[in-house]
């Protein structure tokens, strides 16, 4: 519905704009065409009218001149004798009278005395002089005149001659024809228009007449043939002594006006004549048109409506079904045949075909895609198993690693030497100190005596784990056998090992290999001190004499990682060196000088020295103690990544 | 194949200059691991006369690392190769021993640490 009302509104807005504008214009048209007729007939009528005015001037003038011309007439106003010219001109004006209304027919004496009126015997002698200027300016100049005056009746046509005897100058005669009604009836009657004559006030004044006459303003009305006079002015006009054009409307009536200046004899502007051109009936003509265009218009409209709503309706009723199957398909049904509009060839057509095209895609899309997520499902549920398959595994791992741990914790505990095997050994006050890092590293440490030899060795295995451990304990055990089978000499101590490890960490595969430094420490014979052989590579190793003097050794050149190579008889040495009572060794693995603090800094080699230098005087645990401590509040709280391994041995 | 590439290392071989370059951090499992790592060396010495391998950018290299390199060397060793170069870095904390143990193994291998 929003559809067909937003094609159909701007139709017929369009269509009522062209409409109206063009009842606009035709009335427009019309109204002026109207306009000019009415001027124009105006126009002619008031020539006529001027036309009439000088004919019936020139008629007065014309009668007057035949009377002043009559011998009897000269003679009884030359006597004066009323009687006489009374009985000379009645028979004449009676006669007159029959075919012609003559208002005023009357002679005066000079200046302007009434000798008799023809038409009202029984009034004479009365002074015109004082309004009449035509009758004071004809008796006094003898000549003829006529034109238009105010008189005791109001305005008039007149035409006045003088009368002579003998040559003297004796009065005048004068014949006049009021504007009054009877004569605008009579032009009413011949041209269909009403009449209106007004005078201005000032030139009504200088008269005498006192008829009962309506008085507006400055205005006199003199006559009229409407049923109401109609004062369109109450002003007196003097600026307007041109003829012009209004409009009035009264009672429902409207009129054109003409209002022509009417001018005296002197051409003074003395009063206006007004026309009035009824044009009711043009404007109820122009109603009417207006109301059939209005009519017309609102058919139009109507029509047009109803045709646009048939023809979108019309248009739009194949898409109703349509419309349908798109929310059918919305709601995931695919079902609904179009095939009846796939035929039409037209967008509607394109439209069902697209549709159905589309709707059977998605349907298989649909069922493609349910298939897929089933598949997938499966696949995932699999998946799923696989992981939970895989935590049980890797728990069991984890649980494992951590057995594997407590027993290479255990192990590397176990086969260290007990505080009472080192205190066995007469000679040395020895010490020493392991603590596993938590993943546990492959340090190693032992001290062994047989009959009167002592050893000692440190080692490190290189990795973590179970691995290390296991060269470790392996390493531990060569050491031992050598040992039992009272073996010294240094290259075959550290090539015999290097052999052993170096076969079993190939069978065992786990590719370690290990730095490691060998002791024997051989006591003078006369007693106090003692002698120490050194093989193996290793760290330092830093000895502290008696006085605090510090010396390392570097183990460097004594030897090569075992395990590493095969062969390491060309890198192996050795060297002895003394120890005097007092004189304290220190072996350490590089967990101790390489642990890191928060900042990951290492401790150092040269704090491990000012440490063993500040301690030396005191018993091997009393040095070992100190180290730790040292090491520990450098480690604080960052966790420890390698063993930490000490021994510490003073000759007594 | 001139670049191999693991998790964490680069290993890459430049024909022309004769240079394997080894960068990252290496832990691979065992000699097994270190198999492809291990023919880029072999071919390293086959190249020319004057190899070089550089170490340089190789921060960490575990112990079954270090055994391969041993093996290196022990096999340059038995090329009867002149020289061999290997470039290293003195900030790195595990080159400074363990390359040095390298030299010891074949005196006419040229230690360069940076």
């Amino acid at each position: 519905m929003s559809l067909t009302r937003r094609i159909l509104l701007p139709i017929l807005i369009l269509a009522a704009l062209v409409m109206s504008g063009m009842v606009a214009i035709v009335v427009w048209d019309t109204e002026q065409r109207a306009v000019q007729d009415e001027t124009r007939e105006l126009s002619l009528i008031g020539q006529a009218f001027n036309t009439e005015l000088l004919t019936l001037n020139s008629f007065a003038l014309g009668l007057a001149t035949e009377v002043a011309h009559n011998g009897q007439v000269q003679f009884a106003m030359a006597t004066q004798n009323r009687a006489l010219l009374q009985k000379t001109v009645m028979p004449g004006y009676k006669a007159l009278k029959v075919r012609l209304e003559i208002p005023q027919y009357q002679f005066h004496l000079p200046p302007a005395i009434s000798f008799l009126r023809v038409h009202k015997p029984d009034q004479f002698g009365d002074d015109l002089s004082s309004f009449r200027q035509m009758v004071v300016k004809a008796n006094q100049q003898h000549i003829s005149l006529n034109g238009l005056e105010v008189g005791r009746a109001g305005v008039g046509a007149r035409g006045i001659a003088p009368i002579a005897f003998q040559g003297a100058h004796v009065g005048t005669v004068e014949f006049g024809f009021d504007l009054g009604p009877a004569f605008l009836h009579a032009l009413k009657q011949r041209y269909q228009v009403d009449w209106q004559v007004v005078l201005a006030k000032r030139a009504a004044e200088v008269a005498t007449f006192n008829q009962k006459t309506l008085r507006v303003g400055n205005v006199v009305l003199q006559s009229t043939t409407l049923a109401q006079p109609l004062i369109t002015q109450q002003s007196d006009f003097k600026m307007r002594d041109q003829g012009y054009y209004s409009l009035v409307s009264q009672s429902g009536r409207d009129y054109r006006v003409l209002t022509l200046p009417l001018r005296s004899y002197s051409g003074e502007v003395i009063g206006w004549v007004e026309i009035f051109k009824d044009r009711s009936a043009v404007v109820a003509a122009r109603n009417m048109r207006l109301f059939e265009a209005v009519g017309l218009i609102v058919v139009v409209l109507t029509l047009t409506a109803l045709m646009v709503s048939y023809l979108v309706m019309s248009a739009l009723r194949p898409l109703r079904p349509l419309t349908d199957a798109a929310k059918e398909i919305a709601r995931g049904e695919f079902g609904r045949d179009l095939s009846v509009y796939t035929q039409h060839h037209d967008e509607i057509g394109a439209l069902a075909q697209a549709m159905q095209s589309m709707a059977r895609q998605l349907s298989q899309l649909i069922h493609n895609l349910e298939g897929l997520v089933s598949t997938r499902t499966q696949e995932l549920q699999a998946a799923n198993n696989k992981i939970t398959e895989l935590n049980a595994v890797l728990t069991e791992d984890n649980q494992r690693m951590q057995a594997e741990i407590a027993i290479t914790h255990k192990i590397q505990k176990m086969i260290l030497p007990s505080v009472s095997e080192c205190n066995a050994v007469a000679p040395l006050d020895i010490a020493g100190f392991m603590e596993p890092a938590d993943e546990v590293g492959g340090d190693y440490y032992d001290v062994l005596q047989h009959g009167e030899q002592i050893y000692l060795a440190i080692g490190d295995v290189t990795g973590h784990g179970l691995g290390s451990s296991l060269v470790m304990l392996m390493t531990q055990s060569a050491v031992r056998t050598l040992v039992a089978l009272d073996e010294t000499d240094p290259n075959r101590v550290m090539n015999t090992l290097n052999r052993a490890l170096y076969d079993n960490i190939k069978r065992i595969r786990c590719e370690k290999n290990l730095t490691l430094v060998f002791l024997h420490y051989c006591a003078n014979a006369t007693g106090g001190g003692g002698q120490l052989h050194i093989t193996g590579q290793h760290e330092s190793i830093l000895i502290v004499r008696r006085n605090g003097e510090l010396e390392e050794i570097d183990t460097w050149e004594l030897g090569f990682p075992l395990g590493l190579v095969e062969d390491i008889s060309e890198y192996i040495s050795a060297m002895s060196l003394p120890l005097a009572v007092g004189d304290t060794v220190l072996l350490y693995t590089d967990g101790i000088t390489e642990a890191a603090n928060e900042v990951q800094m290492l401790y150092g080699i040269q704090r491990l020295k000012t440490v063993l230098i500040a301690h030396h005087k005191e018993s091997a645990d009393a040095i070992v103690q100190a180290i730790v401590a040292d090491v520990k509040q450098h480690i604080a709280t960052q966790e420890v990544y390698d063993d930490l391994t000490l021994v510490v041995f003073k000759q007594r | 194949m001139n670049q191999i590439e693991g998790e964490g290392y680069k290993a890459s071989i430049d024909e022309a200059q004769q240079i394997l370059r080894i960068e990252g951090t290496l832990r691979l499992n065992g000699l097994g691991e270190y198999v492809p790592i291990s023919a880029m060396l072999s071919r390293l010495l086959l190249l020319g006369a004057t190899p070089v391998l550089d170490l340089t950018s190789l921060g960490f290299l575990n112990s079954s690392g270090i055994a391969v390199l041993s093996k290196f060397v022990i096999e340059a060793r038995t090329l009867n190769l002149q020289t061999l170069r290997i470039l290293g870095a003195e900030s790195v904390p595990w080159q400074g021993k363990s390359l040095r143990n390298l030299q010891r193994l074949m005196p006419a291998l040229t230690l360069e640490l940076i």
